[in-house]
């Protein structure tokens, strides 16, 4: 086990690397002039030259390339293009907000599509499995954007249920609590459906195993079959692709946030885009990027822990 | 009558495969249900701009925001006066350009890099998987997002991002499927009689891993539908005033008080253009490879 731990931090950090490098890349990609891009046409010369220094582009591509480390090592990620404050603090702010939509929505999901999927996968082609797997398919076939668009019209304009933007819990932990209710819901609805299909597929693999067959011949009942041989070995791939599912949702979390403006970091990254602002979205990217790396290493270590078969491999 | 009674029983024992069978499987009620929501999209999307309906970007100001059936518009029109219809269907046009082409380019990218790494091993199949690995480590959204907001959306500009960052899952599948064929006796036999390398791969290799291929292209639709969608609604599609399903869902939510079904009709038409392609490849998994079910992922 810590030889495979130490070879995926390994990995790991090489990716790290990798992901430094390519953000760094990213703003020497815009065609033509960051600083123009950034600022359009009528910006003054005092105006392109304070952009330039703040994007770090006034150097040598090498000496760019050794501050830019320099930064990140300090966790310096530059100020902002438009009000030149620091985009540091900005993310720790807002990244707590993230986490909270995202949690939540794992936490639902789980408590929903775990238990659906399998009623599902005892009752193959019934009309429970049917009624089951068909709410998965819309789940996975809706957009979020679009599911969170026709919340927002349902709940919030139409039958004015729940409100439609974020609520301060420091001001109102009650109203607060209501907001979550529709981000999350969408969120959830999208991973409650990948995970409903999963364990289902995987817990129809197992149950055609020889030894659940075994099992049932030698007269155990179903709870007991399922408990002790069917969902061990079935989740394990659930477990795995749910890891990644999470790191994905990051990427839900843009659509999700700009639609209930939830101020998280993905709004911020939406915000950024529009008005381009460049060190902004560079440092989010990077902090995103990273936080996906760390998901997807702890799911491997998670995987590895159930499986010993992946260990050895 | 029959002389003997051996012959009698054995032709009551033999089950005989009824002339049906053979397309019996592609008449699953996925692939069936699939196929009616995609194909008649895909005729509106790419005949439906051709007849002659109007201008989607002919402003009408007068005439902003009317609902159904009003004005000469079926499904109403937007804040501007333009034809939501029209517009619904050049929409899906551009979202069906953008998908069909990048999941070509990507396909075509991905599944020769895959048949290349399984066929050759060696540094080369080290090169191109560990670039796939690098790849396929981030959420396709999280990437196209960040690498769009610095390059700019256009049509161009989406074609070459999505099919660069969809290419790598096809090499991974085929490079896999192509191991597995590689083990198989009739690919010695190729290259025992002295078949060239870039024969056995065109005639031997690529016929046979066929069936994955077909399943993630149907797959991989669906997805780069949500992808374009997604980054038209961030504004990060083809820029506004080109209508795309993306922007106009977008838009709508502006005028959600007076104008509700502007935000539903372009959803709709996602969700059903998505769905569809999902349950085709539900579909074509039953129907090319039995031994799968048909919800594994």
């Amino acid at each position: 086990m810590i030889r495979f731990i130490i070879r995926r931090l390994l990995i790991t950090i090489i990716l790290a690397f990798v992901v430094v490098t390519l953000v760094f890349l990213l703003l020497r990609l815009i065609p033509g002039d960051p600083a123009m891009a950034a600022l359009g046409e009528n910006a003054s010369v005092e105006q392109l030259e304070l952009a330039r220094q703040r994007m770090g582009l006034n150097d040598n591509i090498l000496v760019q390339y050794g501050s830019w480390w320099g930064r990140i090592v300090r966790l310096d990620f530059g100020e902002s293009l438009i009000d030149g404050r620091p985009v540091g603090d900005e993310l720790v702010r807002r990244l707590p907000r993230t986490f909270e939509l995202i949690i939540a929505a794992a936490i639902v999901a789980l408590v929903v599509g775990l238990p659906a999927g399998l009623y599902a996968a005892t009752r193959r082609n019934k009309t429970g499995d049917s009624v089951v797997t068909g709410f998965a398919l819309l789940g996975l076939s809706m957009p979020l954007f679009v599911t969170g668009s026709l919340f927002v019209l349902l709940f919030g304009v139409t039958l004015k249920w729940l409100p439609t933007g974020y609520a301060d819990p420091a001001e109102n932990f009650g109203k607060h609590l209501l907001s979550l209710i529709m981000p999350v819901g969408a969120l959830a609805l999208l991973l409650s459906s990948n995970l409903i299909r999963q364990t289902r597929a995987n817990m129809l693999e197992v149950l055609g195993q020889d030894y659940v067959r075994t099992a049932r011949s030698k007269g155990l009942s179903q709870p007991v079959i399922l408990q002790r041989h069917v969902l061990k070995n079935g989740l394990i791939p659930v477990v795995a692709s749910f890891g990644i599912q999470l790191a994905g949702l990051l990427g839900g979390t843009v659509v999700t946030e700009a639609i209930f403006n939830w101020p998280g970091i993905s709004s911020l990254l939406v915000t950024a885009i529009g008005r381009r602002d460049y060190t902004t979205i560079q440092g989010l990217i990077l902090v995103i990027a990273l936080i996906v790396l760390t998901i997807n290493f702890i799911t491997e270590l998670v995987y590895a822990y159930l499986n010993p078969r992946i260990r050895y491999k | 009558m029959p002389t003997s009674t051996l012959e009698l029983d054995t032709s009551k024992q033999v089950i005989t495969v009824p002339k049906s069978r053979s397309y019996h499987r592609w008449l699953n009620a996925r692939l069936v249900l699939g196929l009616l929501l995609v194909v008649p999209l895909l005729l509106i999307g790419f005949i439906g701009p051709l007849l002659n309906i109007g201008n989607p970007l002919a402003t009408d100001p007068l005439n902003s925001l009317s609902p159904m059936g009003q004005n000469g518009h079926i499904l109403g029109s937007d804040q501007n006066g333009r034809d939501v219809l029209v517009r619904i269907v050049v929409g899906l046009r551009t979202s069906l350009i953008v998908t069909l082409i990048s999941v070509a380019i990507g396909g075509t990218i991905g599944t020769t890099a895959g048949l290349l790494a399984g066929y050759y091993r060696g540094w080369l199949e080290q090169i191109i998987m560990r670039i796939v690995d690098v790849f396929l480590v981030f959420p396709t959204i999280l990437v196209a997002i960040s690498v769009i907001s610095f390059i700019g959306g256009s049509l161009p500009n989406l074609i070459l991002v999505i099919s660069l960052l969809i290419a790598p899952v096809f090499a991974r599948i085929i490079h896999a499927s192509t191991l597995v064929e590689m083990q198989r006796d009739f690919l010695e036999a190729a290259r025992a009689v002295g078949g060239r390398s870039q024969r056995i791969i065109v005639k031997h290799l690529l016929p046979n891993v066929t069936t994955p291929l077909f399943i993630e292209l149907a797959l991989m639709l669906g997805q780069v539908v949500l992808v374009e969608a997604s980054l038209s609604f961030l504004g990060l599609g083809v820029p506004p005033p080109e209508p795309t399903l993306g922007n106009m869902v977008s838009s709508a939510r502006g005028y959600m008080f007076n104008a509700p079904l502007m935000l539903v009709w372009p959803s709709l038409v996602l969700a059903a253009l998505v769905m569809g392609f999902n349950l085709t490849v539900d579909g074509l998994r039953d129907a090319l490879d039995p031994r799968l079910t048909s919800t594994r992922k």
